[in-house]
């Protein structure tokens, strides 16, 4: 069904283009210039100031960046593996948690309800940099140290989440719960059946920004032993290995950058067809 | 009677003779030491090509080989070389293929030499590189100087180069047997090899690497970075079954170079069996292949072998590039010669708007840009003819001509575009440096008799996802971190995984397993404390840990300020509680425990210590009528008249250019007692002087990129660290010979003594108080310490990281053992004697950005230099009182 | 009505709710609110992190506010950092995340991806580091020598005259955050029913219909989008790290969080970075107190 809307002027709608396009380009410049210096060979690497384009593109950095883990003990496969399993599971994890702690925030009025929102609220402003210490204490006491416990539960433990799809869920009309209610669903079902599918524009958010964080967490601070790494600290050992090694990195760059892209995309993907189809506030 | 006496005397003097060959033969040839030389004369029998055959026996000494310079001069012409006399070094294994660690994991063998007579044939004239020079019948004097190390020399001549051809050799054979089988040697189990950097390592990557096993590693390949120079060889033993013809097969790797591929020349039993031989190449590749050398028709290239034992060497050769890349080096160094002319006259930032007329103030100008573009395209066309592959190799040097011809159309645009021929410079020197490497990684050899099918092996993409599966899914049960388990307990030792390039030692996981391999070996058999090694960063991680209980026992490679931040606060211990402290000490410098020591406590062991040289070239300052300046003043007189001609000078903005200034003027950071600022004393006061009034009153560039600066020769005088020096030698070839490394200018003292101190950094090793194995902790420092340990780490970090990480050690016994010439090693030394360090307090990291601070209101801001110190001064001193009232130091 | 539960009763009632807020809520407490406490706890003492904490009392939070001067220059930072890329950045990814919303279902998911793409980056942004270089040769350096525009090259990191507005420019670049996404999540759940009443009752133009249609149903994004930006505007230290030194010229591009983070891991003292953290938190919950009514009454009308 088509919506009629008042429309905008021509010229409205050519500068509007317009400065998204020059926008957009400001955006992608850096990560333009990475993808770059992935391309390039070695003697262009070398130019200073660097350039912006490349004259013979070649695969060869990603080539030697495959070479290069074959002289690793731990095969390449497990980092991957590591940082997969950990991002997945603490995206799923904290997804289905956070929906499930959101909905009774939005919708149910109980004991200390007040004092958990505002609990939420205020932990989204305070700096992870000073909490890292007693943060620290707390895993080691509780035997997480060099486990990847110590990188999955802390990700799921993230107010943001339920923050936001708390509003999501707060602007879903009462009526469809009570009429749920009304058809002898119980709490549990309602969220199940009815809730999750209309949240899932916020279900994107939350989950690429928490695989985007873990992704690209390394961890470093509470894992140790070298089978339990995570893909970006094995591959960013050959980011501080000097100027032989500035188009790998940049493969590197390329690389860390292509999961979070895909499960973007993914996700992009799946809701809007969830959109058109749900019918939302018929 | 008589006749008696006469008999016996006789016997007596026959008897005597027969121990003259014995003693003969142990001192034959001439020793020649280190700056020694002597002369043969050879004759030429005919006009004709010839190279110089030497005889030699290599001294041990240390790891780099013995280099001679050779003047071959007669019948009017005179020619001369430096040449690379290798030595010969073998795997010290005992087992079959590999010694193993504990968990069956094969270890990297110790190089061991052995002294034994080679000979060699080489070219000796610099332009042609290693190819036959053509003489005219008659006698020449051959002068050797030894530049490097000691060699016996037992003799020299001229070699004609005629070597045999391929079809007179089939002719020459002797029968073979029917009855000849495949021979097959994996090519890291090598007899011997020319230079001690050549190891063994693995690829685990792909299941057909041969062996591989998912659940240990074995050492499968040989060669890459560290087999690429022109002179190195690998040599292996094979047994031939029957005589018979066999075709070689090498099964290997190579993604170094596109094109051209890779050079290698073939030698059975140390003779080049015939000339087709003497370049094989080795074709670009993204995967393990096979090459069969061959004819054009494909027809395998066959070699005889007697039923025996026989050698068979690969060695490295550049005659299919090298006249390519000598012309390459020699126009890169004319084209910087140009660039700095052109320099001169525009400065480094031409006036856009402004025509200099530079074809007519630079009259060869354009003369030799276009002499330039005709080399390059010679060059380029010489280049694609011999490629045997696609390439990208010349499309460099065709860009260089594009900026070339624009320039000769045009010569009022060259200002401009003045930044875009200094990076077409840079591009082909750095090309250039690609083309001389020759990198080749081996797997196996196979040699197949004539009459029988070679199999190929192909790489099935099944057997190798079932290894990848079988790897991933062992990872799992595997345990990477602990080792031998000791009788006497174990220690958990942490190797700083971040970044420490600005010290000079990037530590990583290369590293780590060079220690591993030590440690097991050397430390656990001995002492009985197993090692857990894990790679972590020594800054928060490291805090952390070791406030919640968890830290290690041992930390390796901790920068300055964490140390000391520690040691104040009680975190670590005091290393002079050490058995055997004092001897263990006497092989460092007093200068590398300055900035550990607290009190009566050393709260650390140094590991590297880095501090500063200055670099210049040499051919400028020649041209200039400079010398290198001994003193500050003689500095800065030099920086006016390189200034005079657009040159710049380059010199750190960083506080040890600062301390520099300070020391010399017999001043410091901190009072004697540690607890204030010393910075208001004249001394302090003359010296931030000095130093800002290098970058107000002379202009040297407050940023700059000192690689390519010096390369380009638009700096052709700097001061940096000296590791920059590894850096220049492996990333600047073509300006070899035309720099030097020297001690940074001093100043006179009242005694009139030069005195060239500066501070320096290090970094270094702790224990952490909390450890449970104080005694193993301690042990462990000891051994890690000692030269025994610290030379093979050294040696064998350079080998796998490059020459551009050659490590800085602060160990005096390894650091004479580094691959340093005696030059360099003399000019690092009379410096390092000067080398002292700033103490460290609690309020170390306020002084660094007070005087990062007071340098930039000084320099960017014009603020009164005496002003800025006095407050900063000030500021320091407040600091120090707060910092005092919270602990003592 | 069907009862199938008893909903009498303390867990009736509430068993649901707690059933389904428990089991993030007992994360939440163990490693996010027990650690706030812990550090608040930690900015009454002394801690040099090797040793015990030692009490002292509000002599920290004394001395933070009476006697540190460069306190006052990072909160002056901040403070300058906050306002001007704060709401710039959150007009931005609102006026941006408005204009593709219009666009086919494909362009949107390449153009949102093209302006989160910064995020998602992580550390790209050091490409700054080139541009702004101060070598003669950096990029902007040896534009502008190019042009004639400068003789000299520029420290743009390191000089303070400059290097403010060069974080200013990269802290912008990477604003299109998570409140960005959720701005495009939200306009596509907009009611279309709405347009077009308004449409209908004589809704003029774009703007209007921005102001009465679609910001009053995007009051839940903008309140995720304000509590981000409050949160990242304020905490603003890492970039600046690395692209002008830690610590900057003369403390130029010092902020809170930069200033906390100096004294916890540089000068080694816990507690007081403990204090700094308490104050930049009390700061941006007043913010979002402020902005909270705002925003709640603006969806009232």
């Amino acid at each position: 069904m088509s919506t009629k809307r008042v429309s905008r002027s021509a010229a409205g709608n050519f500068f509007i283009t317009l400065f998204v396009l020059m926008f957009a380009a400001f955006m992608m410049l850096p990560i333009y210039y990475t993808i770059i210096n992935s391309l390039k060979p070695i003697n262009e690497l070398f130019y200073f100031p660097p350039r912006f384009y490349v004259t013979n593109p070649t695969l060869e950095n990603f080539v030697n960046l495959i070479k290069m883990q074959a002289q690793s003990e731990v095969p390449f496969e497990r980092y991957l593996f590591n940082s997969v399993f950990t991002s997945v599971i603490s995206t799923v994890g904290y997804v289905f948690l956070a929906s499930m702690a959101a909905y009774p925030l939005a919708k149910h009025n109980f004991p200390c309800k007040k004092l958990i929102i505002n609990l939420v609220v205020i932990a989204i402003m305070f700096r992870p940099e000073v909490t890292s210490i007693p943060q620290y204490m707390i895993m080691s006491g509780l035997g997480l140290i060099d486990t990847f416990a110590s990188i999955i539960l802390p990700a799921m433990s993230g107010s943001f989440g339920v923050f936001l799809l708390m509003q999501f869920m707060g602007s879903i009309p009462n009526e469809i719960i009570e009429s749920c209610r009304l058809d002898g669903a119980g709490e549990i079902q309602t969220f199940w059946r009815i809730i999750l599918p209309m949240v899932k524009p916020a279900w994107m958010t939350v989950v690429i920004f928490t695989f985007v964080g873990i992704w690209g967490a390394t961890g470093s601070q509470f894992i140790y032993s070298e089978d339990k790494k995570m893909l970006i600290t094995m591959l960013s050992n050959f980011t501080s290995s000097g100027i032989a090694m500035a188009g790998v990195s940049a493969a590197v760059g390329v690389v860390m950058l292509l999961p979070p892209v895909i499960v973007f995309l993914f996700s992009q993907r799946s809701v809007v067809e969830t959109m058109a189809y749900s019918g939302l506030k018929g | 009677m008589k006749r008696f006496i006469i008999f016996l005397l006789t016997a007596l003097l026959l008897l005597s003779t027969a121990y003259i060959p014995a003693f003969a033969a142990e001192e034959r040839g001439i020793l020649l030491g280190e700056g020694q030389s002597h002369t043969y004369i050879v004759t030429a029998e005919t006009d004709g090509e010839y190279k110089l055959s030497i005889e030699y026996m290599a001294m041990p000494g240390r790891q780099i080989s013995p280099q001679v310079d050779v003047t071959v001069s007669g019948n009017g012409e005179s020619f001369s070389r430096r040449i690379e006399l290798t030595r010969f070094w073998k795997d010290g294994t005992t087992a079959d293929r590999f010694d193993t660690d504990v968990k069956n994991n094969e270890i990297v063998p110790d190089q061991v030499e052995q002294t034994l007579w080679q000979t060699m044939s080489v070219g000796f004239n610099k332009t042609t590189g290693g190819a036959a020079v053509a003489l005219k019948k008659g006698e020449y004097r051959v002068d050797i100087t030894v530049a490097a190390e000691s060699v016996r020399i037992d003799g020299v001549s001229l070699a004609a180069t005629s070597v045999l051809s391929y079809k007179e050799y089939l002719k020459g054979v002797g029968d073979s047997s029917s009855a000849a089988t495949e021979i097959f040697t994996e090519a890291e189990l090598t007899s011997g090899k020319s230079h001690s950097s050549i190891i063994p390592t693995y690829d685990r990557s792909n299941y057909s690497v041969s062996p591989n096993f998912y659940d240990r590693i074995s050492l499968n390949i040989i060669g890459g970075t560290c087999f690429s120079e022109d002179g190195q060889w690998i040599e292996w033993e094979i047994e031939a079954p029957e005589s018979a013809l066999y075709s070689l097969s090498f099964r290997y790797y190579q993604n170094g170079i596109r094109g051209l591929g890779v050079g290698r020349s073939i030698l059975v039993d140390g003779q080049l069996p015939y000339a087709e031989l003497g370049s094989v190449l080795f074709p670009y590749c993204q995967n393990f292949k096979d090459l069969t050398p061959s004819d054009d028709e494909g027809n395998p290239y066959l070699i005889y072998l007697e039923k025996g034992v026989h050698t068979l060497r690969l060695q490295v050769s550049v005659t299919h590039i090298e006249a390519e890349t000598l012309k390459l080096e020699g126009l890169v160094q004319e084209c910087n010669k140009m660039y700095r002319e052109i320099v001169e006259v525009t400065g480094t930032a031409p006036d856009v708007y402004r025509d200099y007329y530079l074809d007519t103030e630079i009259p060869g100008l354009i003369p030799f840009f276009e002499d330039a573009v005709t080399r390059l395209t010679d060059i380029a066309k010489a280049i694609d003819e011999n490629a045997i592959d696609d390439g990208s190799e010349t499309s460099v040097l065709y860009e260089m001509v594009r900026v070339l011809e624009k320039f000769i159309k045009r010569p009022d645009k060259i200002a401009e575009a003045l930044n875009d021929y200094k990076t077409q410079i840079d591009s082909l020197a750095s090309t250039m440096l690609t083309l001389k490497s020759q990198p080749l990684v081996l797997d196996y050899i196979t040699l197949t008799p004539e009459n029988l099918q070679r199999e190929g092996t192909a790489s099935n993409f099944f057997t190798n996802l079932i290894f990848r599966l079988k790897l991933f899914l062992h990872s799992f049960v595997s345990d990477y971190g602990t080792y031998t388990k000791g009788s006497k307990g174990q220690i958990d030792v942490w190797v700083n995984s971040g970044d420490l390039l600005s010290s000079g030692t990037a530590s990583g996981r290369d590293q780590m397993q060079i220690i591993r391999r030590l440690s097991d070996s050397g430390f656990t058999t001995n002492t009985g404390v197993g090692i857990k090694l894990s790679l972590v960063s020594a800054g928060e991680s490291l805090i952390k840990a070791i406030l919640a209980d968890r830290g290690p026992d041992v930390a390796l490679f901790v920068d300055e300020t964490t140390i000391a931040n520690l040691a104040i606060r009680g975190a670590i211990a005091d290393m002079t509680g050490m058995e055997g402290y004092k001897d263990a000490r006497s092989e460092y410098p007093d200068s590398a425990f300055i900035a550990y020591t607290f009190g009566k406590g050393v709260y650390a062991w140094p590991i590297t210590q880095n501090y500063s040289m200055m670099f210049y070239r040499t051919d400028i300052f020649g041209e200039l009528g400079l010398s290198a300046p001994n003193t500050w003043d003689e500095f800065n007189r030099t920086i006016q008249k390189l200034a005079q001609h657009n040159l710049q000078v380059g010199v750190g903005a960083g506080q040890d250019t600062f301390e520099m200034f300070l020391l010399q003027a017999g001043g410091n950071i901190y009072t004697d007692d540690l607890k204030g600022s010393g910075l208001k004393e004249p001394q302090a006061v003359e010296a931030f002087t000095r130093w800002t009034n290098l970058f107000i009153k002379q202009g040297i560039p407050l940023a700059y990129d000192f690689l390519n600066r010096f390369r380009t020769g638009e700096m052709p005088l700097a001061i940096s660290g000296y590791t920059t020096y590894n850096q220049l030698v492996a990333l600047a070839p073509e300006i070899t010979g035309q720099w030097e490394m020297v001690p940074i200018p001093g100043t006179y003292d009242e005694q009139g003594n030069l005195n060239r101190t500066q501070s320096s950094n290090v970094t270094g090793a702790i224990i952490v108080s909390d450890t449970d194995n104080l005694e193993g902790s301690y042990e462990f420092i000891k051994w890690w310490a000692s030269s025994e340990v610290q030379t093979p780490f050294g040696i064998q970090s350079e080998a796998i990281l490059g020459k551009a990480a050659r490590y800085n050690t602060a160990n005096t016994v390894a650091f004479s053992k580094m691959n340093w010439t005696t030059e360099e090693s003399h000019q690092l030394l009379t410096q390092w004697a000067s080398v002292t360090d700033i103490p460290q307090t609690g309020a170390s990291y306020y002084v660094a950005r007070c005087i990062t601070n007071a340098y930039r209101r000084a320099v960017y801001d014009y603020e009164n230099v005496r002003d800025v110190i006095y407050r900063y001064s000030d500021d320091i001193d407040r600091e120090i009182k707060r910092k005092l009232e919270q602990i003592q130091w | 009505m069907n009862k199938r539960k008893s909903t009498s009763g303390f867990w009736g009632r509430y068993g649901a709710s707690y059933f389904l807020l428990g089991w993030w809520l007992i994360l939440f407490l163990v490693f996010t609110v027990i650690p706030i406490i812990a550090a608040v706890i930690l900015s009454f003492t002394n801690f040099d992190m090797v040793n015990m904490p030692k009490f002292v009392g509000i002599s920290n939070y004394v001395t933070l506010l009476l006697d540190d001067e460069i306190f006052i220059k990072s909160l002056s930072n901040t403070l300058f950092y906050a306002v001007v890329t704060g709401p710039l950045g959150y007009i931005m990814s609102f006026v941006v995340a408005w204009m593709i919303s219009e666009t086919g279902r494909t362009v949107r998911s390449v153009l949102t991806l093209i302006f989160y793409a910064p995020s998602l980056a992580g550390n790209v942004y050091m490409i700054w580091m080139y541009i702004f270089s101060g070598d003669s040769y950096g990029i902007l350096n040896s534009v502008l020598m190019r042009l004639g525009l400068i003789t000299a090259p520029l420290q743009w990191l390191t000089d303070p005259a400059y290097n403010s507005y060069v974080v200013i420019i990269v802290v912008l670049w990477m604003s299109m955050g998570a409140g960005f996404l959720s701005f495009v999540a939200g306009f596509q759940q907009l009611n279309k029913e709405l347009f077009e009443a308004g449409a209908i009752d004589g809704i003029r133009n774009r703007w209007q219909e921005l102001w009465h249609i679609t910001l009053p149903q995007m009051v839940p994004q903008l309140l995720i989008g304000a509590v981000l930006t409050i949160s990242s505007s304020f905490a603003i230290g890492a970039q600046n790290a690395q692209l002008t030194g830690n610590p900057s010229t003369d403390y130029s591009t010092h902020t809170l969080l930069l200033h906390m983070s100096d004294y916890g891991y540089a000068r080694f003292e816990m507690g007081y970075a403990s204090t700094i953290a308490v104050v930049l938190f009390a700061i941006m919950v007043t913010t979002w107190a402020v902005i909270n009514r705002a925003l709640r009454s603006m969806s009232n009308d």
